[in-house]
């Protein structure tokens, strides 16, 4: 209730883009699916008497048998006048799931409804171990878990040091985008994440592409090694790329099957972060690479382009519509909507 | 490829007069997500780590000390431009499980999330504490292990195979139940969906459902096994904010000495076949009936519909993702329009 009344009230008084968002979204379908995965064998562990529910009945469950693992949850809505040429794939990064691209942290409308009001089909996907795609305890190592306070800093809400856990004490870059009132509601969306099972992950995205490309695929952060991966192991389904702040790359020595159009995006306050600032310069060589071997990388540092304040969370940051316009335009000229 | 199935089984069910429906724009006035409930943990005394986020990406520590975020609850919301249920219906799914239980079925047919929605509900489908986009907490938080299931589990305990025995790895042996409405070509899609879980984590999980009620209630609940004793207890602490529940083989129901404040709180209880001759079911069948009788006895509304004896048979414990779930979702709309919330 209350959500909707701030939407209503963000349309009258924001500006035109945040208009449209009174008007419905008609889509011819939605729904979503599992893929991927394969099944293991566990044997030699003893028969446990489990009660699932207080008050409820035993009953015995046997740790051995068969298990599903690895498997990744896609949910996709299928517009009804679809003006992007291809489908649109969501992918997110590290400790978190296709959530980064709904409904924000202070209840804007994020990345997803944009994309869908602009004609896109989209798929957002929870990456193998993540969300709703479920997870096993037969990963190697055990999963990470972030403080309350990590991602302030890390994500450049903040210079280092500008964490508190005093609301009142933390301090942030000037001009910061990030709804700062919300941020106890982003971390809300952090799930733990394991840092041994690239290659599952991998393989799930791969299999994904196989079901639902052509395509253009849209990743952030740890997501864009993936989607580096994944356009590397199929040039001919992956037609488009968009990596936003990617925190890795793919391989040097496999840049030539690159020939899709890729735009790599970072935000405010990246190039002198002493982290974020290695993690770019590690991007611009492979997208030189990229490029040396004929391929098409524009790489969009957006305080160039006069859009400042820019988190790692772009899709979350209260600028996050004008950061989408961005990417639709390169779409569009690189002939992917009409 | 998903489109061609939705066309051919749009043309198949055309033909059996159902399903005009299928082919149906959703028009929404608004669809999201939120996070809701949750509280600060506080862990210290571990060591600092320093680990490498992504493979050659530079190194950096954690602290696994400090404030965690634990015990949040995800919802996501479909609202159709043209509501008809007066209130908000919210889903709630069973144990090991998530709210992709009411999304589309294993075999890619629709599943009760869409039926809802294009039956005018505005609906609101969670993630339980712990499960799916939830997200869990370290076991410096929840100390107990979580728990698993593999692929006989299901088969035997949820009413697809004719119970103990009737799994077998190899498909053309196993013993489906006569007549089953499971879509059991599709059971390994089915196990794609099942997450881990915890059994000492229901305080948390009521906790977050009881905030969820609060943001955005007063409302319908459907829930599912595990979900609807959740469904009871909630209701329980908050009467005037639930206008009905349907609870779809609950396992279990509330607290016996509660069920005297669900006296203005319409229920269905609803299960599907073989229940009787299931130990289990039958067991759980018997609990949600002496709770039922208790609400019955302090003046409430309790309705009972045992499926094979309104003429739909075979269906399993996930009877929202059975063959049949079309039928069942109509079902559960008219007895909704006969309580009156639906206009």
């Amino acid at each position: 209730m209350r959500r909707l009344v701030l939407t209503l009230m963000a349309g009258l008084i924001a500006s035109p883009a945040l208009a449209q968002s009174k008007e419905p979204i008609a889509l011819r379908d939605m729904g979503s699916f599992h893929i991927g995965g394969r099944q293991i064998e566990v044997s030699g562990q003893p028969v446990k008497e489990v009660l699932f529910t207080p008050g409820g009945v035993p009953a015995k469950v046997d740790p051995n048998g068969t298990y599903q693992v690895e498997q990744m949850y896609a949910q996709y809505f299928l517009v009804q006048n679809p003006k992007g040429k291809l489908p649109l794939l969501l992918w997110h990064g590290g400790g978190l799931t296709g959530v980064t691209y709904e409904t924000k942290p202070d209840g804007n409308p994020g990345w997803l409804n944009y994309f869908l009001r602009k004609g896109w089909d989209t798929y957002i996907s929870d990456s193998m171990e993540r969300g709703r795609s479920g997870w096993t305890d037969k990963f190697k190592g055990d999963p990470v878990f972030l403080p309350l306070g990590d991602p302030w800093e890390r994500f450049r809400l903040g210079p280092s040091g500008s964490w508190n856990a005093d609301k009142v004490k933390r301090t942030t870059y000037p001009g910061v985008q990030f709804p700062l009132d919300a941020y106890e509601q982003f971390m809300k969306q952090g799930v733990p994440r394991w840092v041994t099972t690239d290659d599952a992950i991998v393989a799930a995205y791969i299999e994904l592409v196989d079901k639902v490309c052509p395509c253009v695929v849209l990743v952030h952060s740890q997501g864009g090694s993936f989607g580096f991966k994944v356009a590397e192991a199929r040039p001919d389904k992956v037609k488009a790329l968009i990596a936003v702040e990617p925190s890795a790359t793919g391989s040097k020595d496999k840049v030539a099957a690159l020939k899709m159009p890729i735009a790599v995006i970072y935000g405010d306050n990246a190039k002198e972060h002493p982290r974020w600032g290695k993690i770019r310069q590690n991007v611009v060589g492979y997208a030189d690479a990229i490029k040396g071997a004929g391929g098409n990388v524009e790489v969009i540092d957006l305080p160039d382009i006069g859009i400042k304040g820019n988190t790692h969370m772009m899709m979350m940051d209260k600028n996050s519509d004008q950061i989408a316009d961005v990417m639709q335009k390169w779409l569009v000229a690189k002939g992917f909507a009409d | 490829m998903r489109i061609v199935i939705a066309l051919a089984l749009g043309v198949m069910f055309s033909l059996m007069g159902t399903a005009a429906m299928a082919q149906e724009d959703i028009v929404l006035r608004g669809m999201g997500s939120f996070h809701v409930g949750g509280r600060i943990a506080e862990v210290s005394g571990k060591p600092v780590k320093e680990i490498q986020r992504v493979p050659g990406g530079p190194m950096s520590k954690l602290d696994p000390n400090g404030q965690f975020m634990v015990e949040q609850m995800y919802v996501q919301y479909a609202l159709p431009k043209a509501r008809k249920g007066k209130y908000p219906l919210l889903m709630w799914h069973g144990g090991g499980l998530t709210g992709v239980t009411y999304e589309s079925t294993p075999d890619g047919r629709e599943g009760w999330m869409n039926m809802f929605v294009r039956k005018g509900w505005d609906t609101y489908v969670s993630d339980a504490v712990e499960r799916g986009r939830s997200g869990f907490a370290s076991p410096d938080v929840w100390s107990d292990a979580p728990i698993f299931l593999n692929y006989q589990d299901p088969y035997e305990r949820f009413r697809i195979g004719a119970g103990e025995g009737s799994w077998n790895a190899d498909p053309p042996r196993r013993k489906l139940l006569p007549g089953s409405q499971f879509p059991a070509e599709a059971y390994d899609n089915y196990m794609k969906q099942s997450v881990p879980r915890w059994l000492g984590t229901d305080k948390a999980i009521i906790d977050a459902y009881v905030a969820l009620v609060d943001k955005v209630c007063p409302c319908v609940l459907l829930t599912h096994s595990q979900g609807g004793s959740f469904g009871f207890k909630v209701a329980e602490q908050r009467p005037d904010k639930i206008k009905a529940i349907v609870a779809v083989e609950a396992a279990t129901a509330g607290v016996i000495a509660n069920a005297p404040k669900l006296k203005d709180v319409p229920v269905l209880m609803m299960f599907g076949d073989y229940v009787d001759e299931h130990p289990r079911w039958a067991a759980y069948k018997k609990t949600d009936m002496e709770y039922g009788n208790a609400v019955k006895a302090a003046g409430g509304t309790v309705d009972w519909i045992n499926l094979p004896e309104i003429g739909i048979k075979g269906n399993s414990h996930m009877m929202m993702q059975d063959k049949n779930n079309a039928a069942i979702a109509d079902v559960i709309q008219k007895w909704l329009v006969a309580k009156g919330l639906v206009d």
